[in-house]
């Protein structure tokens, strides 16, 4: 229990901090309560989604220091989409790259590449980001649909809170509790491109004191067919089993333990080029919560394992290990202030199927601070600061290169701030303001420390040397309630600067010459953004609701030279982000009957396309996507629905990959 | 009303009569607590800790305050047949404030207009939470709890008058309301 046990303590030293909340302790932990986040009831109590995943405090999304956009069920269900990139797609400032069928690179507010390191995601908090290559196999996320409460959407760095890697922004998928939720729902569809899935979801409940959700879902279909006009020879396919537990073992005491196994295939892994990229992915989870008289104290512990095949012959085959140990605890010492603070422990290791005798791997020890002060009614000052220091390790051979010697590795450490600060001015009932700037950090995957490969004449190599890029980001926004209307205004205005741009071997990034040519990591420059995004959204009594929304971004780098030389380096920034988007939305409800149309228009950029020649750019023009859906409530248990992809155009280019087809998806799903 | 306004109802001896005309003036004049405010004090409840199983909320009034017993009565009905909260379901019961005894057999104290002429937190000394529609009692101590749906929905929680009474509330409830 935060609760209001504890005298106002802003003057207080930290030692009397300390002994007072002992004395906290021993007085009230006898009658706390130790709850998970009921984010359902809390909704329905303040009208709006709650969220803690902008400070690691629960939060209205009304009231939080930075950009959110938060997916309902509701919305999700509407989209009609079979994927969450497919839902993302009409979240203003989200860059959508559709590679393949059910794959995707996504990026937020500009810098989307293939693969997209700057996106963290997590599911639940759990980070489903892999760090081997650097990026999100948005194919595999062990969630199906109709599990998930919400998602959420954090545009701009949050590494304060997440650590590394939460660069351009984080994703956080919300599952539905299993201890305060009872979701139970089984659905099958089938569609054109050989599409079937299906998936079930159900809930136990023991009294009101444990609850144990499982789902298990999974579809295949024949794929998109590839630039060449010819079907793919590799069908993609999803299947994902998990598992999460709570138990309430005493009033201030709950327990969480979760486990997942997912297989999937892409038909297409773009940058090898390769005919596929086939993830194994298992994790499990253990955590505790207590309400105490020292504040909400937060144990989390996962492993996640990923095993994947990249294609290229096998030679970057690799499997993946991810250890990670956090405490955190959230205080309230005044009625206007919350405090949080945590440390975490994280070994990442990769074996590479080249390096049989070796691996890579890095120890991460982090400690963190967030101060959220409400200086006034109508004024609230949020501080955050982290601090991640680095060992790095490697064992095994080593291709022969300066600058690349065991020893190398093993000294190599590295020590790294970050800051998240957010002012919020509530100008109005009806008036919010923003100020934001942020520090954010993208570490070098574990390929770019420590990638070897020998490729005839070639080699692939990570370095020792390479540190992480710095974002520097700074925000004004403004939202405004306009009552006449029942909707909402969302203003942002934003600017970005990346230094230490990290180059990663496969794109391409400083050629050595030394005897052979070595394609190397390197840090390869700067590059700034700056950005504005406009959205409205609004329904009515009568059924109707709407959004429309319009993002600029234009950026501009500074790359060295030796990089810019190669023709897919990093320079393409500026031009391989689109400049203009635009998001239409409409929809209406009448009685049991659903209708929803969301479109989408971007404008040209620069992509890549991997090739017997090497990566070489190529331009996406502008284009138009629009998906609609209808469902239909035939009875308290059983909803059809019918969706089409892509209404507007039987196939286009999206993407430097694959052609993305038209989709007819047919939908039934039973609740019960 | 404004407190001066009542004070000079109080004095002039139209208390009485204002209180017998409202009790026979047909519809039950509007409650200082809407429908959708309980809705949100029902679900409060079972943020407390710890959480009452459901109960009976008491909604007081001062019967010597003209309007009181209306508005107390008025905001008993709006709980129905019992509104959602936590793991059980909460009624309201309109009572005289002098006839709370210890407040045994209520799980919370909503206090009508008019109810709050004590001068200290009727709640306090039963250690219940009490509840109401005016800012200025809670922020002068005498409840713990605002609650306004509209335009906003808003909390406000003092948190020595908490304390006094001996209320909690979950950890992530608390960062959810405003204290002061």
């Amino acid at each position: 229990m935060i609760g209001f046990a504890i005298r106002p303590m802003r003057a207080l030293s930290r030692f009397r901090l300390l002994l007072l909340c002992a004395a906290a302790v021993s007085s009230h932990s006898g009658k706390a309560r130790a709850q998970a986040v009921d984010y359902g009831t809390l909704e329905q109590i303040f009208g709006e989604p709650i969220t803690t995943s902008v400070t690691g405090k629960p939060q209205r999304a009304s009231d939080v220091p930075g950009d959110l956009v938060i997916i309902t069920q509701d919305e999700i269900r509407r989209s009609g989409a079979t994927d969450i990139p497919g839902i993302l797609q009409f979240v203003t400032g989200i860059d959508v790259r559709q590679y393949s069928f059910g794959d995707a690179e996504v990026g937020i507010r500009g810098y989307n590449s293939v693969p997209n390191p700057r996106l963290l995601v997590l599911v639940d908090g759990r980070q489903v980001y892999l760090d081997d290559y650097g990026y999100v196999a948005w194919n595999t996320i062990p969630v199906q649909l109709n599990e998930i409460r919400q998602i959420e959407v954090v545009k701009g760095p949050a590494s304060a809170l997440f650590g590394f890697n939460a660069t351009s922004g984080v994703i956080n998928i919300v599952t539905y509790d299993p201890l305060l939720d009872n979701i139970n729902s089984a659905d099958v569809s089938g569609g054109t491109q050989g599409y079937g899935g299906g998936d079930a979801v159900g809930t136990l409940h023991w009294g009101r004191t444990a609850g144990v959700r499982v789902s298990l879902g999974g579809w295949t279909a024949n794929g998109f067919d590839s630039r060449a006009g010819t079907e793919d020879a590799v069908a993609p396919r999803y299947g994902s089993f998990n598992i999460d537990a709570r138990w309430q073992v005493a009033p201030n005491i709950l327990l969480r333990a979760s486990a997942g196994v997912t297989d999937a295939r892409a038909e297409r892994f773009i940058d090898t080029n390769d005919d596929e990229r086939q993830n194994r992915l298992n994790f499990w989870r253990v955590g505790a919560a207590a309400d105490t008289g020292l504040g909400a104290l937060d144990l989390d512990i996962y492993r996640n394992q990923a095993v994947t095949n990249y294609g290229f012959g096998g030679l970057v085959n690799d499997t993946d290990d991810v250890f990670v140990a956090k405490l955190s605890d959230i205080l309230k010492p005044g009625a206007d202030s919350t405090v949080r603070l945590g440390v975490e422990y994280r070994n990442n290791g990769i074996a590479f199927q080249i390096k049989s005798s070796g691996a890579a791997s890095y120890d991460t020890y982090s400690a963190d601070a967030m101060w959220d002060w409400q200086i006034a009614p109508y004024l609230d000052l949020t501080n955050a600061v982290r601090l991640d220091h680095l060992v790095l390790h490697d064992t095994g051979a080593l291709i022969p290169s300066p600058g690349r010697s065991r020893a190398i590795y093993n000294a190599t450490t590295l020590t790294e701030p970050s800051f998240n600060s957010g002012l919020v001015i509530q100008l109005s009932d009806d008036d919010t303001a923003r100020i934001t700037a942020a520090r954010g950090l993208q570490l070098p995957s574990l390929f770019d420390f420590a990638l070897q490969i020998p490729f005839g004449s070639l080699n692939y190599l990570g370095s020792p040397s390479v540190v992480p890029t710095s974002i520097w980001d700074a925000e004004l926004a403004y939202d405004r309630r306009i009552g006449a209307l029942d909707s909402v205004l969302t203003t942002a205005l934003f600017w970005q600067l990346n230094t230490d741009l990290i180059a990663n071997p496969s794109t391409g990034s400083v050629i050595e010459v030394n005897g052979e040519t070595d394609l190397e990591t390197a840090n390869v420059g700067s590059s700034y953004e700056v950005g504005v995004e406009l959205g409205l959204r609004g329904k009515s009594n009568g059924g109707f609701r709407w959004n429309v929304s319009y993002s600029y971004s234009t950026i501009h780098d500074d790359i060295t030279a030796s990089v810019a030389s190669l023709p897919l380096a990093l320079g393409n920034y500026d031009s391989g982000t689109p400049l203009n988007k635009v998001i239409l939305g409409a929809g209406y409800s009448h009685g049991r009957w659903e209708f929803d149309v969301q479109s989408r228009y971007q404008s040209r950029y620069l992509d890549s396309i991997t090739g017997p020649r090497g990566a070489q750019p190529i331009t996406i023009n502008n284009y138009v996507t629009v998906n609609a859906r209808i469902g239909c409530r035939l009875s308290a248990h059983l909803t059809i629905a019918g969706s089409v992809q892509q209404l507007n155009a039987p196939r286009q280019f999206e993407t430097g990959g694959d052609y993305i087809e038209r989709r007819f998806i047919a939908k039934a799903t039973w609740v019960y | 009303m404004s407190r001066f306004a009542w004070a000079f109802v109080r004095r002039t001896g139209l208390a009485t009569l204002l209180g017998v005309w409202l009790a026979g003036a047909g519809p039950a004049a509007a409650a200082s607590l809407s429908g959708r405010d309980l809705q949100i004090i029902a679900k409060a409840l079972g943020f407390l800790d710890p959480a009452p199983p459901g109960g009976t909320v008491a909604v007081i009034y001062e019967h010597t305050v003209a309007g009181s017993k209306q508005d107390a009565e008025a905001i008993a009905l709006l709980f129905g047949n019992g509104l959602a909260s936590g793991s059980g379901t909460v009624n309201g019961r309109a009572i005289d404030a002098g006839a709370l005894g210890d407040g045994t057999g209520y799980i919370a104290i909503i206090v009508a207009e008019g109810a709050d002429n004590t001068g200290a937190n009727p709640a306090a000394p039963r250690r219940l939470l009490s509840i109401t529609a005016a800012d200025a009692l809670v922020r002068s101590g005498r409840c713990v709890m605002a609650v306004h749906s509209e335009p906003r929905v808003e909390i406000i929680v003092n948190r020595a008058a908490a304390q006094a009474a001996g209320i909690g509330f979950t950890a992530a409830f608390g960062m959810l309301v405003h204290q002061i």
